[in-house]
């Protein structure tokens, strides 16, 4: 799993930082730096979730490409849980 | 859907559009539940149209809220209040009313001066002057806490990030108060009011005028927003002396009442829950989910947009030339976007509130804020972990800029609880 952030979107409101201090650090002016940018198995779950905690949209999370799966939208299991909120285009 | 439930479904919104044709941010309800008409608006005709101040949208959904704020080359900052600002004698808050590209340069400038590493290494500073305001309010057993406490620590943590004296808090409380002489005014005392308010213009503009001065002339200024302004030289936007009083013309309205009407809410509704009172008393690492949940349920802060070309929103048609009032409770109450909006749960594990805006305009001061906010609840609860408020009369809610309470007297220690 890869975790970045587009920063044509975050504004650095810290949400991601606060939250998931081993997945992101913020740099010197607030903005978001991924930290695990190749997520480990065991903070997979983590990921995902950090997803839903950023006010605009900028966590994206892609799947490895799975042998037998539909192609994903950014954000995988969490854009599910918050359709409406899917990074837009 | 049956035809009559689609009848009723279609009912609501006439009502509810109707109601939004008279909504002002000035129409205020109760301090826990300050406009019940944004929910009935949201529900009922999202978008909406209000006919005050000669016509404006109101979004209140999440998702379209967002839209709106992180657009800015559709939605303008260049007006952002409903009706539009009029004591602007210097010219419009940057970087506020700025819009990208010259406020990206103004946002470059300001927020490595306003980072989570600027606020974290504020924190000791904080903490001793949250622990010298509460001090006294034990020994009293009890205060007004928005004037006693609210009003102060802003100012306190504010005044040496522009290079003030702390001991110049109260020429600072004055001089914010004679600002806004004119926000609140009967017809009859707005002459008298304007002159209190070209007064304190005028007095502002020569203090900073004169620190920026001082700023220049030092061969080794310390590295503040006050230096910043004085002497920083950026790509694009103009940067003399009259865009450094806009600057900080702006962080004076925008560090003081956000962080003051937060503050008090959130006592207010602490001082009527005890048991989540209690938990935070219990564990301190639940007090900045805290924080950022007070700031979703409260969001004091609304704002607006000028539209620049027709857009739709929401499957309404805006012109170029509208206004769009974002009142940004409502999006953070959106049962869309937030499981249970109207409860404040200090455990809410997914809060991608707006209260500090969206897009390039989000809240400068966010970081210190927060902060703020974290220290002042820790602090307080360690020093008095119980408390209640002194009356049953709930405090008035004031609506417009900034929303909050203007009394809040608490007295210190268990009670005869208060029911919520
Ligand atoms: C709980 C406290 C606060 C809340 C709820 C709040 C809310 C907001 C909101 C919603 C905006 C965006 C306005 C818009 O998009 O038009 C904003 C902008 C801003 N805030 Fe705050 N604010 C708070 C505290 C502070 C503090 C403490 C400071 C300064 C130390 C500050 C400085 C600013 C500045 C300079 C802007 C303009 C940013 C820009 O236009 O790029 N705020 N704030
Ligand atoms: S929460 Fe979103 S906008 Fe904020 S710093 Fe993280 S990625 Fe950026």
């Amino acid at each position: 799993m890869r975790l970045t952030v587009d920063y044509d979107l975050c504004t650095g409101h810290g949400r991601c930082y606060m939250l998931y201090p081993d997945l992101y650090d913020a740099d010197d002016s607030g903005d978001a730096v991924v930290l695990l940018p190749i997520v480990p198995t065991d903070r997979e779950q983590e990921a995902l979730e950090s997803v839903d905690c950023c006010p605009e949209g900028a966590i994206v999370v892609e799947l490895d490409p799975p042998a037998a799966e539909p192609p994903h939208e950014a954000g995988g299991d969490a854009a599910v849980a918050a359709p409406a909120f899917a990074k837009p285009t | 859907m049956t035809p009559s439930a689609s009848r009723a479904a279609e009912a609501a919104p006439t009502v509810a559009c109707e109601h939004a044709r008279r909504f002002t941010i000035y129409d205020t309800g109760t301090p826990l539940d300050p406009y019940p008409t944004l929910r009935e608006i949201r529900s009922g005709c999202p978008v909406a149209r209000s006919e005050q101040f000669g016509g404006y949208w109101i979004v209140t959904r999440y998702a379209d809220a967002r839209f709106v704020l992180q657009n800015p080359e559709i939605f303008s900052s260049t007006q952002n209040t409903i009706p539009p600002r009029k004591d602007i004698s210097v010219g419009p808050p940057i970087p506020l009313n700025v819009d990208p590209p010259h406020h990206t340069d103004y946002r470059k400038l300001l927020e490595p001066l306003m980072s989570p590493k600027v606020a974290r290494a504020m924190e000791p500073r904080i903490r001793e002057e949250v622990r010298k305001l509460v001090a006294p309010i034990v020994t009293a057993g009890g205060t007004e806490l928005v004037e006693g406490m609210a009003a102060k620590l802003p100012g306190l943590v504010f005044l040496p990030l522009l290079g003030l004296d702390v001991t110049e808090l109260d020429e600072l409380l004055s001089l914010h108060t004679r600002l806004l002489a004119t926000t609140r005014v009967a017809p009859e005392d707005r002459e008298a009011a304007t002159r209190v308010r070209e007064e304190a213009e005028a007095a502002l503009h020569a203090k900073v005028g004169a620190l920026l001065d001082a700023r220049s002339a030092m061969p080794d200024p310390p590295e503040d927003i006050m230096t910043a302004l004085a002497v920083a030289d950026l790509e694009n936007a103009p940067l003399g002396r009259p865009e450094a009083l806009r600057t900080v013309k702006l962080l004076f309205a925008a560090a003081l009442d956000t962080v003051k009407n937060t503050l008090s809410m959130a006592m207010y509704y602490l001082a009527q829950h005890p048991e989540q009172r209690a938990e935070l008393v219990a564990d301190e690492r639940l007090i900045p989910v805290a924080v950022e949940e007070f700031i979703r349920f409260f969001s004091p802060a609304p704002t607006g947009r000028l539209v620049m070309r027709d857009v739709e929103v929401g499957g309404v048609t805006f012109a170029a030339g509208d206004m769009v009032l974002v009142p940004i409770v409502a999006a953070n109450h959106d049962d869309a976007r937030f499981a249970e909006p109207d409860r404040i749960d200090f455990h809410r594990r997914s809060n991608p509130h707006i209260g500090f805006g969206a897009g390039p305009h989000r809240c400068l001061g966010s970081h210190l804020a927060r902060m703020e906010l974290k220290v002042a609840l820790e602090e307080i609860h360690r020093a008095m972990p119980e408390y209640h408020l002194a009356s049953d009369v709930p405090p008035r809610v004031h609506g417009g800029a900034i929303v909050g309470i203007d009394r809040l007297d608490l007295v210190v220690g268990p009670a005869g609880a208060v029911a919520p």
